[in-house]
């Protein structure tokens, strides 16, 4: 067992943890934060995705000993003052999401693409989230989503708003 | 932090709620990562449950020694096959005698029959534990020849894949319609030709989970699983455990995508279901994307030898047709599949000869089930290819020789060769919508400029028809023992003391919206706003209303969910009604239900709607004489389905959705890699009660078909290895692999549905088959025919470069 | 999935890195980035039982322009790279090949020295590498080595460091211009995946639009990257006209001569032959042009 510390959503967290365990198992399991999913085995779903010291991971291929001192965002951790996140209101508006399962990690990869790049064209969307699948959707939809923040200028990151609590 | 959060909505009055691009209730706990899946579920005491498998496709299990697992720090318990299945009956499948004997425990005994298939349970403390203990299993195994293919299962002295049974060929039949004989020796141009539908899967993001708790005191088993039906599965689940139904109590949580694929897990609910009685502790399994790939349900595969009968000026005459199923090791759902094709065989076009000798035969590779467009999108394939080889032949438009063949709107309702009644639509006119949506002249240009640049490139097009939902009564031709006929849904509605709505349905949905839309269907009965009705999220049999057909598939949620929902809904109206009349002293036909209050329109006032509850519920001495208390409704809705005609016909159907498609292709005959540039779609599901989801549906449709066609294929090595066993392998497409799609719908009103609906959802795979289509177009330069609905770049590159070789 | 268990310890410095790594040389793997160590492990193919997590060493990271040569530290992400924009003007090639690895999700953990380390020629970097004619400066308990890339790879997942040596920086020659024109083009089948076939393409041209050096990577067909000596010949001195990227592809071909060729589900060892040439002459004809380009906008100033 290695003892971990971490701010996970703006909360300090204290954890012993074995080695192999995984950061996914660790946030869903022993944290109870289950809005990031799993599902694959090989690291290309990105239903795991948390930003991690404010960056897009996949957390089912990190151990939780390596977050060790990190900062982690989880979709829990999105909305603020009780209001959506306007990624989140976008994915609603545009029925971005059928049954939701890939949701968490795909607003989690948009909140690094438009942190980095505001202005994406719709080809840099689609690479931006080409790490999460969908099944769902064929896409079109969260494409539109994304891009009617970009278009509207509302994109805030939530990063710093997690510091601040 | 996210507990109060709210959404927007704009206020707006006076509207019908259905029709109207609601935005989805259900969205808010999903962008705030609350949404309840089945592995979300916590229960004191949870032991974790991981399954060993057969790494064999084909093998004699002689002997499994457990004693090394057991070791294992954390290992709860080990249950073998044998001992699972000492506490079980078997599976029941649809096969006529002797095949109904092919046994199916869900997990393997004395031989298993597909690389995979479980062979023993494992409980632990953690999921590593169990899957540390997986490993320390020791089997001894006596490896077979395995089947790996339709046609060599067919061949005398194959190997058995089911040893108590006499041949691997498990159902077979021809169904005959019209003179097919005749037209064919008569025909001015036969074409002939045999395809192959590849095997893949619908793979929802989600994988499969089942939680069991065994409630001793009660004699219950609580069972969380993400099964998208799983009242229709509880009499065979309860047979299997030798108890009886009632004593299953199931919850299906928010679940993850299902696409027909999660009807299938309940083998696995038994098997956890002895577990947890046997250790006398809840139990979790959670479904590996590999297990999921290895030994859920695939899609069918089908060698199909396929002719076409035509006159000179394009009439279809004919279709003649041999369809060799590989349906796997146990035929679970099957041979659904190979029959579906009856539902709308002939598609959206007239012609009235035909002829399938379907063959299901049984294989060493992972059981076929149902993907969404089950059936559908492959007699689609089959019509659609053999008739774009025609058009070629002939020398007839593509689309001058649909419109040729389609049925037209004034034939509706029109009476196909196999007795389905298709129930209204306009074929030409969503062709040829779509075709202006895409400015097909446009787009013919843009391939004849990609083609001057030297790339290959085709342009496709392909009709799709989505029939739904089943009527059981078909099954009666899979095997004339089979007692079932039509199908039913149910629902509740209910106002409280307090003037709260509920309702709930007894379909377990899989991201399709049903709060929001049962929600808008009560709204506009009850003059309410969407809001003020709570939809029960899931399905609880214990809270939800239920018939032996309840469940998400076959698109079936527009026609039989919506239907009863609305009728509970306007029987809670009639009796708000009356009480109102009752207390205003004013005839029922002079009032009103609106904004929440019932009006009298000859101004003799108004009546709260809470005001009503609060009589229906309390205030009993005031309510009419006759009149119960209460405001509740429980309404089972029965589709209106007959028996068949005869052993081979018979309205299977109450709606037929289709679709047109146009898909603009470009390959790089450097690399063999295509890419659809463009692809556009118009869709006629009748009436559409939340158009913003119908969309969203046909948008789901294109990224499977389109990745069908271009991505996903599930390959067997010749072992009965499965190659693309993980998303590494099994290329599921990502934003950057498609295009945007251009969607239109038409709207020509369901001649059955109480609503004017169409069951929509599945789709009939109109993009995979328009790809297909379209690859055909793009190889015409090079005088090459495609003959497959997978657009492998290998095989392309190979026919680039034989063709240059020529 | 779940890993097998295993003992893990975080290196404070590179030398308590090597020390661990001496110290459970039997059975050790470091870890980086984790993009290729940890999928293997979760699948139980890879098993060590120890891991060192290097992750935090800080000396590793980072990219320093140094007199002759970039260096690169091994830890330094894909992300990092490509986020160094002012790479463009030298070292396009590094910005073209960054940017077509995974997605953002592993671009952001994984590690250009990982990646090396993992000697998968599938992955974008190492025939990168080939064509910067790139060298891999390792440290171990019996002190630094240089390594050449086209010697630091013996077989797949195969390479010159012991288990208890670290690859710490990768220096890239600067090239005699400034004008040097590049290109990476892989095939993948699907965004984002392993590669089925990449061809890496550094080129000088003189005043004439004649080559004066070249440097060409092959990965994703043989079970190394190969250098593409043919197709480097082929060019040398030479004006890529029509007629000599249409000898291109043959000489792609006849470069992975006497290799192992990769075969798999993706593609068979015939087809990754096959299309090399395709790639090969399309990244020849890229790189050229641009070098063509940047030398006349070069000359104009
Ligand atoms: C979904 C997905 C898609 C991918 N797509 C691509 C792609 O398109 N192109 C591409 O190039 N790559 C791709 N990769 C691989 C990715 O680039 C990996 O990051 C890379 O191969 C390994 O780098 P890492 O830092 O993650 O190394 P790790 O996984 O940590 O380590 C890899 C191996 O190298 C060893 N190692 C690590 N660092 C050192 C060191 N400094 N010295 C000695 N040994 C060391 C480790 O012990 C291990 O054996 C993909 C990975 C994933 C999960
Ligand atoms: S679960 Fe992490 S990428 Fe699929
Ligand atoms: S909404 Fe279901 S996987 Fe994306």
């Amino acid at each position: 067992m290695s003892r971990i510390q971490a701010i996970v959503n703006g909360r300090k967290v204290e954890a012993d943890v074995e080695p192999r365990k995984l950061l996914i198992d660790f946030i869903r399991e022993d944290l109870g934060l289950t809005g990031p999913h799993i599902g694959c085995d090989t690291s290309n779903c990105g239903a795991c995705t948390v930003l991690y010291n404010g960056r897009a991971i996949k957390s089912c291929t990190m151990f939780a000993v390596q977050a060790d001192g990190a900062e982690i965002l989880t979709i829990e951790g999105v909305s603020t003052d009780g209001k959506l996140h306007p990624l989140q209101q976008a994915f609603h508006e545009n029925h971005a999401l059928q049954c939701g399962y890939c949701t968490p990690g795909m607003i989690m990869s948009s909140i690094d693409l438009l942190t980095r790049n505001p202005n994406p064209t719709e080809e840099e969307i689609r690479l931006g989230i080409s790490g999460n699948l969908c099944r769902c959707t064929g896409y079109h939809n969260i494409v539109k989503a994304i891009s009617s923040v970009a278009k509207s200028h509302i994109f805030v990151s939530p990063l710093k708003k997690a510091k601040e609590e | 932090m996210t507990e109060s959060v709210t959404l927007h909505r704009e206020e707006t009055k006076n509207v019908k709620w259905v029709g109207s691009r609601y935005p989805r209730k259900e969205d808010l706990r999903f962008v705030t990562g609350n949404g309840m899946y089945a592995s979300d579920i916590r229960i004191p005491g949870l032991a974790h449950v991981a399954i060993a498998r057969s790494p064999y496709a084909s093998a004699k299990i002689k002997g499994i020694d457990k004693s090394k697992a057991l070791e294992v720090p954390g290992v709860v318990a080990v249950f073998t096959g044998e001992e699972i299945v000492a506490e079980l009956d078997p599976l029941p499948n649809l096969l006529p005698s002797p095949y109904d004997k092919v046994k199916d425990y869900g997990i393997a005994v004395d031989r298993v029959r597909y690389a995979g298939e479980p062979i023993a349970v494992v409980v632990a403390e953690s999921n590593y534990a169990a899957w540390d203990a997986v490993e320390q299993l020791e089997v001894d195994y006596e490896p077979l020849s395995p089947v790996l293919t339709a046609k060599s299962g067919c061949e005398k002295g194959a190997p058995l894949v089911h040893e108590n049974v006499p041949t691997n060929v498990v159902w077979q039949r021809k169904f005959t319609y019209g003179d097919v004989d005749e037209v064919f020796k008569t025909a001015d141009l036969v074409v002939s030709k045999k395809f192959k539908w590849h095997r893949f899967t619908s793979a929802p993001l989600e994988p499969n989970v089942v939680v069991v708790d065994y409630d001793k005191r009660h004699v219950i088993f609580n069972i969380w699983s993400n099964n998208q039906r799983p009242a229709f599965n509880q009499a065979a689940i309860a047979k299997a455990l030798r108890i009886d139904a009632n004593r299953l109590h199931f919850i299906s949580p928010d679940i993850g995508g299902g696409f027909g694929i999660k009807n299938e897990n309940y083998p696995y609910i038994i098997l956890l279901a002895v577990a947890a009685r046997r250790i006398g502790r809840p139990v979790r399994w959670i479904e590996t994307r590999t297990e999921h790939m290895v030994a859920s349900a695939h899609g069918s595969e089908i060698n199909y030898e396929g002719e076409m009968a035509f006159s000179r000026d394009g009439k279809i005459l004919g279709l003649r047709a041999k369809a060799y199923h590989d349906e796997g090791a146990y035929m679970r759902r099957e041979p659904i599949a190979a029959f579906n094709f009856i539902r709308h065989a002939t598609l959206t076009y007239t012609f009235r000869n035909l002829e399938m000798d379907i063959y299901a035969v049984v294989t060493n590779k992972c059981p076929v089930g149902p993907n969404r467009s089950y059936g559908k999108m492959q007699q689609g394939f089959l019509v659609e290819r053999l008739l774009e080889l025609g058009a070629k032949k002939l020398g007839i438009d593509p689309i001058e020789i649909r419109l040729r063949n389609f049925v037209s709107s004034e034939q509706m309702p029109y009476e196909t060769p196999t007795g389905a009644i298709l129930d209204g639509g306009d074929y030409s006119r969503a062709l040829k919508k779509v075709l202006e949506n895409m400015d097909y002249a446009a787009l013919v240009k843009e391939r004849d400029r990609l083609r001057s640049e030297g790339k290959l490139a085709g342009v496709g097009i392909s009709m799709g028809m989505d029939a739904c939902p089943i009527n059981f009564s078909s099954n009666r031709l899979i095997n004339p023992k089979s007692t079932a006929s039509g199908e039913s849904e149910a629902a509740w509605v209910k106002i409280d003391e307090d003037g709260n709505i509920s309702a709930a349905v007894g379909t377990s949905p899989q991201g399709h919206g049903h709060e929001t839309v049962v929600s808008q269907i009560v709204a506009d009965v009850l003059g309410v706003h969407p809001e003020q009705v709570y939809a029960l999220p899931g399905f609880d049999s214990w809270t939800h209303p239920s018939t032996p057909h309840s469940g998400t598939y076959a698109s079936r949620f527009a026609i039989a969910g919506a239907s009863a929902v609305n009728e509970a809904a306007r029987r809670v109206r009639g009796k708000v009604l009356r009480i109102a009349a009752f207390a205003l002293k004013e005839d029922v036909e002079n009032l009103e239900l609106a904004d929440g209050s019932v009006v009298s329109t000859k101004g003799k006032g108004k009546v709260p709607l809470k005001e009503v509850a609060r009589l229906a519920w309390r205030d009993l001495a005031n309510l009419p004489e006759d009149e119960e208390p209460g405001l509740y409704s429980n309404v089972i809705y029965k589709t209106p389905f007959k028996l068949p005609i005869d052993s081979q016909r018979g309205n299977f159907s109450l709606t037929y959705s289709y679709s047109a498609c146009v898909v603009l292709l470009e390959i790089d005959p450097g690399t063999g890699v295509s890419r659809v540039k463009r692809v556009g779609i118009v869709e006629d599901a009748g009436n559409q009660i939340n158009p913003l989801i119908v969309e969203g549906q046909v948008h789901g449709q294109m990224g499977h078909q389109l990745g069908a066609a271009l991505y996903e294929d599930l390959v067997y090595d010749e072992a009965g290895q499965l190659l693309t066993a993980t998303f590494k392998d099994y290329l599921a497409p990502t934003a950057s692999d498609l295009p945007s799609y251009e969607t239109g719908s038409i709207v020509v009103p369901s001649l059955f549905t109480p609503l004017g609906t169409r069951g929509t959802g599945e789709g009939g795979g109109a993009p995979l088959i328009a790809c297909a289509n379209a690859m055909d177009d793009a190889l015409l330069p090079l005088g090459v025919e495609y003959d497959s609905s997978y657009l492998s770049p290998i095989k392309i590159r190979e026919l680039v470069k034989s063709a240059s070789g020529k | 999935m779940y890993p097998r268990a295993f003992r893990y310890e975080r290196a404070k410095s590179l030398d308590h890195a090597i020390e661990l790594l001496a110290k459970y040389k039997e059975d050790v793997r470091p870890l980086a980035g984790g993009m290729s160590l940890i999928p293997l492990a979760k699948l139980r193919l890879v098993s060590p039982q120890c891991i060192v997590d290097i992750g935090r060493l800080e000396e590793l990271k980072g990219i320093k322009e140094q007199k002759d040569f970039l260096e690169i530290g091994a830890l330094t992400t894909n992300t990092e790279i490509l986020e160094s924009s002012w790479l463009g003007e030298k070292f396009h090639l590094l910005l073209d090949t960054a940017k077509e690895i995974g997605d953002v999700q592993v671009r952001n953990r994984g590690t250009i020295g990982g990646n090396l380390a993992q000697a998968d020629s599938s992955t974008d970097w190492p025939a990168t590498m080939v064509a910067l004619r790139a060298k891999l400066v390792s440290k171990g308990p019996r002190g630094e080595k240089v390594h050449e890339i086209d010697s630091f790879y013996s077989d797949q997942y195969t390479t010159a460091l012991e288990a208890d040596e670290l690859l710490t920086h990768i220096r890239i020659p600067k090239p005699g211009s400034y004008s040097a024109g590049a290109s990476h083009v892989k095939l993948e089948r699907r965004k984002g995946d392993y590669a089925i076939g990449i061809v890496s393409a550094q080129l000088e041209v003189d005043g004439d639009g004649k080559v004066t050096s070249a440097g060409i990577g092959i990965g994703a067909v043989g079970i190394t990257a190969v250098r593409g000596t043919k197709v480097e010949e082929l060019l040398n001195g030479k004006k890529v006209d029509d007629a000599v990227l249409a000898s291109v592809p043959g000489a792609a071909r006849a470069s992975l001569e006497g290799s192992d060729i990769l075969s798999d589900i993706k593609a068979p060892a015939v087809y990754r032959l096959d299309v090399i040439g395709t790639l090969a002459s399309r990244c020849v004809g890229e790189a050229y042009h641009m070098a063509v380009s940047r030398k006349s906008a070069r000359s104009e100033r």
